[in-house]
Parts: C-alpha cells; structure tokens; sequence
C-alpha cells in the first residue's frame, strides 16, 4: 500500500469534492479553489495563519493516532483540550514566574490536565472493560461544562461583556515565530511531540507493547504485553498531547480562553489523524486542514461568503469521509476484479 | 413553580426523546450512529428551508425526515457495505453536516435577512379535559404534537421489535449476524432498516427544533443533543419506552438548568448541565457487560471461500 | 456420500470417502481427531466444498454450497459450540429463519410448533426464556428443537456428549431413540466408544482421513473399535524414539498438584489435575483435543490463574501471575491458534521479538535495539526456513504453514527452560516436521524441559520421553516411553480406562467377545 500516494489522491479527491458543493451555492468552481488555496499560502501572514491554525491539531491528531495504533478508540481529545486549556490559562493568570519558566511550567500544565482527564477512561477500560468510546464521549461533555463555568465565573474578565477569561500574563505567552506573523512558537513543542510520538511508537519497548495490542491483543498478551497496564499509559500519553493542544491555543494563539475558540479540535485532530495515518503525516494532515481554515477566511473576505467555518467543515468532512470511502471502494472494486474470473467454475 | 419546571421539561426533552427512541432501535441492529448531530442538523435546515419556501409544515417535516435518511444511507453505505469503522464515519458526517448545513443556512437565509425569518410551527395542542387536571395538566397534556407523536412512537417502536418479525431480525443482527445470514435473512437489509429508523426519527427531532420549539434555524441548533441522546440510549438500556423516561430526565434537568438562569443562580447550571453525562458515565461503569448489542459497531463482512 | 475427497494445503482430510445413512438409523462417526469425520459432515452441512465426490439425499444428486442448501434438504447440525443467540428466547431463536411467522398469530402457530415437537422427542426446553440462562443441556435440546422445527430429517451431532452430565446422556439418548422410531436419522460424531455402542446402530471409523471400516455396532467391541480408531497397524511400526535411559529422575522443573481450572466459557476445564516436568524429558500429552490441553497450557504458561490447586515453577509457586513473569522465568508458549501469537499488519520483527521485548540486549532502558531484534530475526528466517525476504516483511504475507515456523523460532530462540508446544507441527509439511521434531531434540539435550501437546499419536511416540494421557480435565494416565502401549493409550483416550481409578469388572474389556 503506497500510503503517501494513496493519502494525496484523497486529499485532491476531497478538495475537488467540496470546491464543487461550495461552488454549487452559485460560484465558479475554479474561482472557489483559487482563492482557497491563495488563503492559505498565498501570503507570508497567510501562510502563518495555516501554521497558527495547524499546531493544535497536530496535537489532538497525535493523541488519537497514539491510542488507536493500541486499539484505544480516544474519541475524548476535545474535552482533554478543554482540560488542558484550563489548566494552562488558570496557571498563566495567576502565577507569578519569569518568562520561559512561566510558559513552560504552563504548558506543563496544559499536559497534566489532559492526561488526567484521558486517565479516567483509561482506567475505567483497564480495570473494569468499560467500553473507552461512549466514556471519552460523555468526558467531552463534563469537560465543556467545566470550561463553561471556569470561563464564566472565576476566571471571566469582568471588564469585557463577552465570554471569556482574564488575558494570561505576557511571562507566560509563548511567542509568535516572527513579529506579525500567526503562528507561533508552539508550533515547536507541537513538532517535537510528533517526532517523540514517532519515535516512540518506533523504536521503544511502549511502542511495541503500543503496537501489537492495536494489532492482537491476544498474541499481546501471551508475548508478555501487561493489557490493563498498557492501555492505562496510552489513555496518560493521549490525554496528555490533547491537553497540549488545548494549552497551544491559550498560552500561543488566544492568550485567554473562551467558549468558542477550542470548538471542534477534538473531532478536527481525528480527522487529521485519518488523513496522516501515522504520528508524522499528522502534521502534513494538520496543515491541510490548517489550510483550509486560513483558505476559508479568505472565501469569506473575496466572496462575501459568511461561511468561513462553515466551509471548513465541508471541506474537512469531505476529506475523511473520502479518507474512510476511497480505500474502501478500491479494495472492493479490486474484489470484485479478482471474482470476475472465478464466476465460472460454480455451475 | 415547580410545576412550570417540569411542564417546561417535555419541550426540552422531545429532540433528544425523538432521536434516541431512533437511535436504540438502530443500535440494536448493531449500528452506532454517532452522527445522530448530524442527522438532526439535516433535518433542521431541511425543516427550516421548506417551510420558509414552501410553507407546508407537513412538507417540512417530510423532507427533513428524508434528508436525515440520504445522510444516513451515505454512513451506511460506508459502514454496512464496505466495513468502514462506523466512528469515524460518524464523526466526518458530523462534521461533514455541520459544515453543509450552515452553508446551505448562509446560502439561502441569511444573504437576504440578517435576523432568521420565523416560520410556521406546531402549535401546542391542549387536550380538553386532562389538561385541565391539576398538577399533571399542563405538564402532559399541552404540549406541542410532536412530543405526543414522540411518545406515540416510543411505544411502537419498543412493540415493533419486541414483538414483530422484522423486529426480532434487526434484534439478532445486532448479536449475532453470522446466525441472521445463515437463516436466509439479509443482515445488510436488516442493519439498514435500524439505520433508516434511526436517522428517521433523528430527522424528526432536529424538524421539532426548528418547528415546533424555536421557530428559526441557528448554527449549533442541535448543540450536543444527538449525543445526549447517544448517552439515552445507553441509560435506557436501549429500551425505546425507557428512552421516554430518561429523556424526560435530562429534559427537566436542563429545564431546572434554564430556571436557574435567571434567578440568579447561574453557577448552578454548568454543573446541572454535566449531569446527565457523569450519570451515563457510572451507568456504563455498573453496566458494563450487560446488554450491549454484542455486534455494535462491529462490521459484519461475509465470507468468501 | 461417495467417494468424497478433500484437500487442505497440507493435509488430505477425507480421501475418497464413502459414506451412507439410512433412513430411521442413528449411525456413529468415530476417530480421533485429524481423522476426517468433522471435515465430512462439513461437507455435508454446506460449509465446505469438496474437491471430489458427490452427495447423494433420498436418492438424488444434491449440490450443498452452504448450510442453507443444507437445511433446505432437511438436514441440521448441531455442534459444540452453540450457535443460539444469547440474548434471546429459545422462542425467538426458532423463529429466526422463518418467513412465515407475522404477527400474534404467527408466533402462536410456531410456539405451538416448537412445544409439539419438544413434546414429541422429549426434550424439555424453557421457550420463553433467554438462551444465556440455559444450562449446557438445555441448550443443546433447543438447538436439536430448532433443528427440528426447520423440519430436518437428518440430525448431525458434533461430540454432543462432550458438555453434558451422565444423566442429560441418558435423556438425549432417549430423544435420540425417539426421533430415530419416527423414521428421522442421526449422524453421531463421537470419539467416545462405548458411547457410540451405546446408542449407535451402525458405526463408521475414520482414521487420517480414509474410512475403515462401516458395520453394524452388534457386531465389534469397544477394544477392536479403538484399535481400528487409531491405526495400530500402522503404529506397531514405529520405534518409540530416543528413549533416555534414566536411572534416576532429573530436577522437576514445573509441577502441578491439584490444580482446577476453568475455560473462557465457565466450564470446567482442568480438574485437580497433577503432572510433574522434569528437566531434559520431553512429556507427552495425548488426548484428544477439548480435554483441557489448552487450558493445562495457558495455566503453565501464566496466561491463566487455577481456580485451585498448586503450581511449582523450580520448586517455588510464582511470584507474580503474568505472562511477563513466566516469560522472564524461562517457559516459552507456543500456542495451539497461530493466529493468536503472531502481530498482523506490523513486520515480521516485531513478531519475532514479542516476548523479548523487555530483555537484553533486545531493550535497554526502555529503547528497543532494532538493529540487534532485525539480526536476530533475520537468523530465525534462516535457521527456520521461513518464506521472507527480510524481517521487514510484514506479517499478513506469510503462509500459514511460515507462520508457524516464525512462532517457534521466536519462542525456542529464547533458550526456555521449559517449552509448551500445543501442536507444534499442525499444518507443516514433512521436512518441516523433522525439522520442528529434531529442534525440539536438540532443545532437550541442551536439558529444556518440554510439554507437548499433540492429536498425533505419531508424534507423541515419536518424540516423548514419558507420555500422559489426558481425559476430561485429569491425567488419567502416564507411562515411560518403553513401557507405553498404543493400545493402552488410545484407551485412556477414549475414556475407556483409567490407572487411577480402580478398574471395575464393568468396565474391563472382555476378553471374548465374538
């Protein structure tokens, strides 16, 4: 399976796919993907904003990619987000710490508060085989109420009439790469995360134990491989990289936290995670669909078309379903091929 | 007050009522829907536009049930035909959804009214005497149609496949679908038909939203009710006449929740919110392996010497 | 059924064989397992397809391309592992199949139904309760009941004694006797002779694959059966291996006493079952399969904790109850299913160094030394015969048969102490077998202690220094390899003898039948 050329005729199946819904609404099809992919990389701010865009969900997009190589079905990577993003804005607000010191150790909040959150159902699976699906979904929910009280109550900044906390500290920002630009030094924890992840599903004794467990848990565990344990330590790592990427959006792109802004990271990062396949094509995966938010601005400002996140999603749906369908279909065509032959022996 | 806490319980409950009666037949079948959001998001903008069009709320309601089902032939399709993981289906539908509803909201709405237009809706409906009773009065008998077609539906539903032929397929292909193909019944047919139940009455539920309770369509419309409803399933032990009773809980909660809003006690609502969740989650922990649809989720490929 | 052939990849599991069932008759199918006899009646049932032969039903020629042209024809199987659905009623699973059934009405004409034939036959089943809540027996009479209601004329059995008490026995043998004086017929697949005497009017005996003999069961005995079961004839020829010529007993190295077990399924698989393993011998365990090898395995293996009893490992109970722990005190696992210990979709090296992926120099603090894992598995391609180019192929593209020799590479590589080989050649051509056999050879000389588990009564002989038999969840037997007879061990296979227990008259065979 050539996976990287397979992965790219998806993504251009996808993209024609849903320049062709949006065009339907009335534009030029052309005109519709021009100015997408203008958006997205046509300026240096442009291009900033993909970055800017993509750092959180390289993250969420590892921490699913992570538990499912283990057959650990994360779904929970939006409120692990959540959990992060609290920690790490409660920890930029109020600390008093000089400045690398302050991020880092905000950031390494951002880590523990996922990966406590992703613990739960971990442990819940391990001990007590309670199905990890319908678990991280339902964390999802608690987490946004958490976050929705937090933001509201004790963190929310009184002098603004809007939904959202106190602006962290500036000891605690992590910097933009470059005077101006949206993207921001996160960006770097977020690569080093997916080149540790690569490595560590490679090369190390976790990933082994990791990988045959996704593979067959019973040829695991008759190797050696402790389940309970292990799946315990991937819901830790998972949690932990979606926690990240809730902190990335405080202390790097928001600098505060609201309602709003963390929508959909979860769900985005396994879509990102689909479409990379592995820890290192999560980053090409997240710039794409880091491209597609910038590009989708950009709709909305050359076609006066309000439906920037709107057009996001259509576009990222479009991709994973076509992720999902495209292979699929081959290998059934390709099935199909092979039993034209063999119809006429069964008379 | 108390009373209006809990008449003003059932309206709240009647989405996630419709679309988690739907989604436990369609889990018994073995099919995960977790793009029920996305179901009744299509059925909301379908809703919406018909009657903002057309006019004929009866229309409406058709064409958003329909819309709900083509949504769910394409997760189908993808699911039962060609064994693609029903979670990551579910989840790029939902988001697949989210996006086209909006666009097609943006497209033919809001270009020409910034404020959405209201439409015609289902009036409440008072029943003569009952409603007259009381306390239980006006919480079970002035309310909306569709909550009655809800309740309606419940019952048919649990009567359809406790009780019928059909129903007892879809029952055993959600066990057992090796057995269901070597008896001569097509489990693809039977998974379809909890499919088609489940994003019918999803469909429904997001119509209700639209007309029956807010009258006008909104992004985030639907705002984590198909979940909700996943989570109802589950509580209710994916009895369509539990699902009933459950929803209402997590109905009145939310009710309680809204109540709370504007006395000033605000704080509370975040936590009565998480609740219902928390509360799936121990269910799930005590539950653990009683019940569930032992092929949920999993893809059923036929074998091929 | 004439002249059926079939062929798997490395064996011929029914080589022209021939088979008739008269109407009303209830005919036993006996022989060990390998034998052939559940590969026919898969034939029959429409689950396989056979690469010779024709099946005839009442007369006319029939083409079986799965179970339900087999039900059409009125034939119905009902085998150990049910196929009831749990969750629902007894009702409910009969009712699945039949078109006919809408509505109240409907499901009142088929309880009826369902109750008039359970009548008929005696055999009690509880209709409107779920299948779960059936004990073994109850289950068993529903499937035969559903059978029945499909209206098959031909019952197939698949070991149906196999789960049941002596006295569910009786009562199936009764409905069995019953259903055979309404004209219905059943094929009894069983390896249990004095069982299939019992009940059985006529008898057919398969050994590896051929039919040798069908005649009525007035006219054999139990020890001639068996004799026929396990092709004496040919085995009289086989030297009984190597045999050391111990004087005194070496080191125990594993030892069980007492140990109970049960299977996944809640039975009882293991009970109070004593065996010692001493260091360089290899003991054999015959048996045939379901008597709780597998079970025996897994709890030497660390794979599965004894409900009681005492297992020894060097003298001392194990400190920890994993597999890791196992692994770490010596004892390698080559599991019966090779499908359950090889890592599909990854390449072969990670196959190779499951189970050392925590010793050095395989680890070292935490990071895996590929290149040192590649080289070792590359040396198990070699010294193995595996088909693979490199150690970077991935797993799914082997055959059967390679993945077989990557399994016991990976696990003989690791210079255990103890080896437990649950059929260990099963699916290897000849040369491949030698090489297994004399690997296992070498690995006893260097003084591992081996437990083999094998259906090949061949093989058993062929390699083991001491052989036990076991027999419904107990060694009910052991001899030295000089000492052990064929005769002896077939019997206590079957379940006819038992050195522990006392023999009654009874059950002594007798010395003149004919």
């Amino acid at each position: 399976m050539r996976l990287p050329l397979s992965q790219i005729l998806v993504v251009i199946i996808s993209v024609v796919a849903a320049s062709a819904v949006i065009a339907a609404t009335g534009y030029n099809i052309i005109y519709v993907f021009t100015e997408l992919v203008y958006g997205a990389f046509g300026t240096p701010y442009y291009f900033s904003e993909t970055i800017a865009r993509a750092t959180p969900l390289i993250l969420t997009g590892l921490a699913f990619t992570v538990a499912i190589k283990g057959g650990y079905w994360n779904i929970g990577g939006e409120g692990q987000a959540w959990v992060g993003a609290m920690f790490a804005v409660t920890i930029g607000i109020f600390a008093d710490l000089p400045f690398p010191l302050h991020a880092i150790v905000a950031a390494l909040g951002a880590l523990v508060g996922g990966a406590l959150w992703g613990f739960i159902p971990g442990v819940l699976k391990a001990k007590l085989e309670v199905n990890e699906v319908l678990t991280t979904l339902m964390m999802n929910y608690v987490a946004y109420w958490l976050a929705y009280y937090v933001i509201n109550w004790p963190l929310k900044d009184r002098t603004i009439y809007a939904q959202q906390t106190y602006f962290i500290k500036s000891s605690a920002i992590f910097p933009p790469l470059a005077a101006g630009l949206r993207a921001h030094s996160f960006l770097i924890v977020a690569l080093i995360c997916a080149i540790v992840a690569q490595l560590i599903l490679s090369r190390t004794r976790f990933g082994q134990e990791i990988l045959s467990l996704g593979s067959n848990l019973a040829a695991a565990r008759s190797g050696g491989v402790n389940v309970g344990r292990t799946y315990t330590k991937i819901s830790l790592v998972s949690g932990a990289l979606a926690g990240l990427a809730g902190g990335s959006e405080v202390l790097g792109f928001m600098h505060n936290l609201d309602i709003f802004k963390l929508a959909g990271l979860g769900y985005l990062g396994i879509g990102v995670s689909v479409l990379g396949v592995n820890a290192i094509g999560a980053i090409f995966a997240a710039v794409f669909v880091g491209a597609l938010v910038s590009g989708a601005d950009n709709l909305q400002r050359a076609l006066g078309l309000r439906v920037s996140d709107a057009a996001v999603n259509v576009f990222t749906g479009t991709a994973i379903m076509c992720a999902l369908l495209v292979p699929a279909m081959l290998i059934r065509l390709q099935r199909v091929w092979k039993l034209r032959g063999k119809k006429r022996v069964r008379t | 007050m108390v009373v209006n806490i809990l008449a003003m319980g059932v309206p709240l409950s009647v989405p996630i009522l419709l679309a988690s009666i739907g989604e436990a037949v369609s889990e018994r079948a073995g099919v995960l829907n977790i793009c029920i959001e996305g179901y009744m998001l299509m059925g909301s903008i379908a809703a919406y536009l018909v009657a903002y069009y057309v006019g004929n709320i009866y229309l409406a309601v058709v064409i958003a049930i329909l819309a709900s089902i083509a949504v769910a032939l394409l997760h189908g399709y993808g699911t039962i035909n060609l064994g693609c993981s029903q979670l990551l289906s579910g989840i790029g539908i939902n988001i697949l959804v989210a996006g086209i509803a909006v666009v097609l909201y943006r497209e033919m709405i809001f270009k020409y009214a910034t404020i959405p237009p209201k439409v015609v809706m289902f009036e409440n409906i008072n029943i003569p005497a009952l409603s007259d009773i009381p306390v239980v009065g006006p919480i079970l008998f002035r309310q909306n149609p569709l909550f009655y077609l809800g309740v309606v539906l419940s019952v048919l539903l649990w009567y359809f496949i406790k009780y019928t032929y059909l129903g007892l397929m879809i029952r055993a292909v959600g066990e057992d679908p090796l057995t269901v193909d070597t008896s001569g019944f097509s489990p693809v047919i039977a998974r379809y038909m909890g499919l088609i139940i489940g994003s019918a009455t999803a469909g429904l539920g997001g119509a209700y939203l639209v007309l029956g309770y807010l009258g006008w369509f909104a992004p985030g419309i639907t705002g984590g009710k198909g979940f909700i409803a996943l989570a109802i399933v589950i509580a209710a032990n994916w009895n369509p006449i539990v699902c009933l009773l459950v929803s209402y809980l997590f109905g009145a909660i939310d009710a309680i929740q809204l109540r709370f809003q504007v006395g000033g006690y605000e704080m509370i609502a975040p936590f009565l919110m998480a609740v219902p969740y928390a509360f799936t989650i121990v269910i799930l922990v005590l539950r653990r392996k009683v019940f569930v649809p032992k092929a949920l989720a999993k893809p059923y490929v036929r074998e091929e010497e | 059924m004439l002249g059926i052939t079939k062929r798997f990849p490395t064996v011929v599991a029914n080589d022209d064989v021939d088979f008739r069932l008269c109407k009303g008759e209830i005919h036993g199918l006996l022989g060990e397992n390998g034998a052939g006899k559940t590969t026919l009646m898969n034939v029959l049932y429409g689950l396989l397809q056979p690469d010779g032969g024709t099946i005839y039903v009442r007369g006319k020629k029939a083409r079986i391309s799965s179970p339900k042209d087999a039900i059409r024809l009125g034939m119905g199987m009902v085998r150990q592992h049910f196929t009831l659905i749990p969750r629902l009623t007894v009702a409910e699973n009969i009712a699945i199949g039949f078109r006919n059934f809408s509505g109240a009405s409907g499901r009142r004409r088929l309880q009826e139904t369902a109750e008039k034939i359970a009548q008929n036959y005696n055999l009690t089943i509880p209709l409107d309760s779920m299948v779960e809540t059936l004990a073994v027996g109850e289950k068993q009479r529903a499937e035969i009941v559903r059978a029945l209601c499909r209206g098959a004329e031909i019952m197939i059995l698949d070991e149906p004694t196999a789960v049941l008490t002596p006295q569910e026995v009786d009562g199936l043998f009764g409905a069995l006797r019953i259903l055979s004086r309404d004209n219905k017929s059943t094929i009894f697949i069983t390896h249990k002779v004095r069982e299939a005497l019992t009940i059985c009017n006529r008898v057919t005996v398969m050994s590896k694959g051929r039919v040798m003999k069908t005649l009525p069961s007035k006219e054999i005995s139990e020890l001639e059966l068996s004799r026929m079961m396990i092709g004496s004839a040919e085995l009289e020829g086989i030297s009984p291996g190597e045999a050391k010529a111990t004087a005194h007993v070496e080191e125990t190295l594993l030892e069980m006493n007492n140990v109970s077990a049960t299977a996944d399924d809640g039975r009882q698989a293991l009970r109070q079952l004593s065996l010692e393993l001493h260091r360089g011998e290899i003991l054999g365990i015959a048996g045939v399969s379901g008597n709780g090898q597998s079970e025996l395995l897994e709890v030497a293996a660390g794979l599965r904790r004894p409900t009681s009893g005492e297992v020894r490992v060097f003298g001392k109970p194990p400190k920890k109850w994993s597999r890791e722990h196992f692994i770490r005190l010596g004892i390698s696992y080559i599991p019966e299913d090779r499908m359950n210990a090889v890592l599909p979709g990854l390449p072969l090296w990670r196959t190779a160094v499951l189970g050392s992926q925590f010793t050095y120099p395989n680890e070292n603090r935490g990071m895996l030394n590929i290149l040192h894992i590649k080289r070792m598995a590359q040396q198990m391609i070699s010294d193995y015969g595996i088909a693979a180019r490199s150690p970077d192929v991935n797993v799914q593209q082997l055959s059967g048969g390679n993945l077989q020799r990557l399994v016991l590479a990976r696990e003989l590589s690791r210079s255990p102490k103890i080896i437990l080989a649950a059929q260990p050649t099963r699916g290897l051509d000849i040369a491949a077998t030698e090489r297994v056999h004399n690997a296992l050879r070498e690995k006893r000389l260097e003084g591992s202690a081996i437990l083999l588990v094998s259906e090949n009564l061949d093989e058993i002989f062929a390699l083991s220094d001491r052989i036990s038999v076991i027999y419904d969840g107990r060694i009910v037997g052991t001899f030295g390899i000089a000492s052990a007879k064929v005769k002896e061990i077939g019997a206590l296979m079957l379940g006819m003898l038992d050195q522990n227990r006392s023999m009654n008259p009874e059950q002594m065979p007798p010395t003149s039948k004919e």
